[in-house]
């Protein structure tokens, strides 16, 4: 039993997020095991304990937001309770007022960095320059100025490398990352304003007080954010807004020219563009992707599997991530003949929080029963190499040979990743990917010089090996190669 | 005595009553809540539940024994209750298998496990960065879907789901060593 992954299981029974599957494995450990029941339990009584503490807590913060009279949980709570609910309340209340009417100080923290990744300059508003990285190696004395958890006024945040990635929480818990080489400068006086020079940046924007809507400027665009999720690019020339959830308004520099772009829409925003948006077809899962299987631990086939935005040539690309709760399998059907050489090719990039030294790995099995649910033995592993270009897809190939080993046997293939940087986080794309075989004689087997020799006719040579096309074009590409 | 002093002294018997069981039930209750967690799916159940065993025991209160385990006695309405209950929830991954459901309400009712109280948690709640100890008590806070908090983190799900169980864990080894420390003394 790995403790690890029985833990997993049991936060995920806590939250009421397990699969069927999970549950059936957790049951079975709950059986055998006392130390599986005691570890159990042991989670259960910190999730009360937990809720209990939240729960008062939660008193205080229901009166700070509506200041309204303090609301008293469903449950019957003790009348002792109530009374040092009411009195702590009261000061929480308090508490809150004082520091709700206090002016607005110059240099106060607005938001909080709720993760970081490689290289990063940060300029404060009082033109403080700090230069920060993630590495271990590359601390500097302003380490703790830019480190997780700190707090920061206003000011400009640059990635000076493309694996490099920030993420801040404002107060309000709206949050914006960027990625890769990016300038962004954020503020709030009351109005949350922020200025994105280049680059690329996500953003999940809780709704914002009426009449002050959450400001983004690029070179080329204004946009207007009441309370959404969306996505920006912004390069000299040009802005792409893509709204996963919400509304965001854009208006355009050369011209102002006004745009409202809703869920799931996407524009660019440039000089002679139309501007008008397009809807980006709807991510689709694993469920309703043909021929591949999402094989992880988690079993999930309601991941997102493929999806348009990022696209590479105009159709849908297949969305990888680091972490173990995706694996896509394809069982090809084919049967594996000694001294087959399989060639890949595909185009893929690294998008948010892959780091430069992540790769993609394609891996060909083979498994006991010829079952995708088999016992796997991996006979070939191609990797991608690493990113040459963070942001921009990139071509990659590999091939490998079969042995007398896998004959006989079917092939299955694996879209898999590589960690490099350490955390499980990456996410990468990829399309066209393509699988072909060709034939080759077994080594050992009589070829046709052989009989040649040996004085035997051959009157119907077979033909030189040519290649077949496994997965590619229309052929296996489950909906991502070409749709 | 006239029957207006007899009124008022079955009265003032009632409240001595009533306070005596919220004094034993505001002390056992917590124990009562953390029983049940890990019988039923959800937190919504654990209240619903701690509310009708509540009840239950204040109207059998009469037949509670001095001297004996109001902590038991509770338990184990409690367990009745949980399992009147578990019969009105549909069948879904949440719902353990019968076999499951009384080897855990077994170990729970047992005395041999340790019980995490609320003293044992909040320091180590406090030994937490402040944004993490926020995260962690807000996900656990009524009302709040946790999968609508991930989908705002800006994290995936599971991203997000790997931090809250870090967490956990991480406080689970701080609890569970600030009760050895106090059971060894």
């Amino acid at each position: 039993m790995n403790h690890s992954d029985l833990e997993q299981r049991i936060g995920a029974w806590l939250d009421g997020r397990i699969s069927e599957a999970e549950s059936e494995t957790l049951q079975q450990e709950l059986r055998e095991s006392a130390e599986a029941r005691a570890t159990f339990e042991s989670y259960a009584q910190l999730d009360a304990v937990i809720r209990e503490v939240a729960d008062t807590e939660s008193v205080g913060a229901i009166s700070r937001g509506s200041g309204s009279s303090v609301s008293i949980p469903k449950r019957a709570t003790p009348p002792y309770a109530r009374a040092l609910l009411a009195i702590a309340a009261g000061i929480i209340i308090a508490l809150t007022a004082v520091l709700y009417f206090q002016p607005m100080k110059a240099g106060r923290n607005i938001v909080r960095i709720k993760g970081l990744n490689g290289t990063l300059t940060w300029i404060g508003d009082g033109g403080q320059i700090v230069q920060g990285s993630s590495s271990p190696q590359m601390r500097t004395r302003w380490s703790n100025v830019l480190s997780e958890e700190a707090e920061l006024p206003g000011g400009t945040i640059e990635g000076t490398a493309p694996d490099s990635w920030f993420e801040l929480e404002f107060h309000d818990g709206s949050t914006a990352t960027i990625f890769g080489d990016s300038i962004l400068t954020f503020s709030d006086q009351g109005q949350k304003e922020l200025r994105l020079k280049q680059g690329r940046f996500s953003a999940s924007v809780v709704p914002q007080p009426a009449g002050e809507p959450m400001l983004i400027h690029t070179p080329a665009a204004h946009l207007k954010v009441v309370g959404t999720q969306f996505d920006v690019e912004a390069a000299p020339e040009s802005t792409m807004l893509y709204v996963r959830e919400g509304k965001v308004q854009i208006r355009r520099m050369s011209d102002g020219k006004t745009v409202d772009v809703s869920t799931g829409h996407r524009v660019v925003a440039a000089a002679g563009s139309e501007m008008l948006p397009q809807l980006v077809a709807p991510d689709r899962t694993w469920a309703q992707t043909p021929v591949w299987e999402n094989t992880s631990n988690s079993g999930n086939q309601n991941l997102i599997a493929t999806q348009e935005t990022r696209d590479y040539d105009g159709t849908r690309n297949l969305l990888l991530s680091e972490e173990p709760a995706s694996l896509p399998v394809q069982d090809t059907g084919y049967t594996i003949r000694s001294g087959d050489k399989f060639e890949i090719r595909y185009v893929w990039m690294g998008d948010n929080w892959w780091t430069a030294k992540d790769q993609i790995a394609i891996k060909l099995f083979t498994t006991d029963n010829d079952l995708i649910s088999g016992t796997r033995t991996t006979f070939a592993t191609m990797l991608s190499g690493t990113s040459i270009t963070a942001g921009t897809y990139e071509a990659a190939s590999g091939s490998a040979t079969a042995t007398a080993t896998e004959a006989r046997k079917r092939l299955f293939v694996a879209i898999d990743t590589q960690d490099g940087g350490g955390e499980l986080e990456g996410v990468a794309r990829l399309d066209n990917f393509q699988l072909q075989v060709t034939h080759f004689p077994e080594p050992g087997l009589p070829r046709l010089d052989d009989f040649q020799l040996q004085g035997i006719p051959f009157p119907d040579p077979p033909p030189p090996p040519a290649a077949e096309i496994i997965i590619g074009g229309n052929i296996r590409n489950g909906d991502f190669n070409e749709d | 005595m006239d029957d207006q002093s007899a009124e008022k002294r079955t009265a003032s018997n009632d409240d001595e009553r009533y306070e005596a069981f919220m004094r034993l039930l505001v002390e056992h209750e917590p124990r009562v809540r953390s029983f049940l967690r890990g019988l039923l799916p959800t937190w919504h159940d654990v209240e619903e539940v701690t509310q009708e065993a509540s009840l239950i025991a204040w109207r059998k209160f009469d037949d509670f024994e001095d001297g004996t385990s109001f902590g038991g006695w509770l338990l184990t309405i409690a367990r009745f209750e949980a399992l009147k209950h578990r019969r009105r929830v549909a069948r879904s991954p949440l719902v353990f298998a019968d076999d499951v459901w009384d080897l855990l309400a077994e170990d729970a009712c047992g005395e041999g496990g340790q019980q995490i109280r609320r003293r044992h948690l909040e320091p180590c709640l406090a030994k937490l960065k402040p944004g993490q100890r926020d995260l962690l008590l807000h996900v656990h806070s009524p009302g709040v879907v946790m999968r609508e908090v991930a989908l705002l983190s800006g994290k995936s799900e599971q991203a997000f789901y790997k931090v809250i169980q870090r967490l956990r864990a991480v406080v689970l080894a701080c609890v569970t060593k600030a009760i050895a420390a106090e059971n060894a003394k």
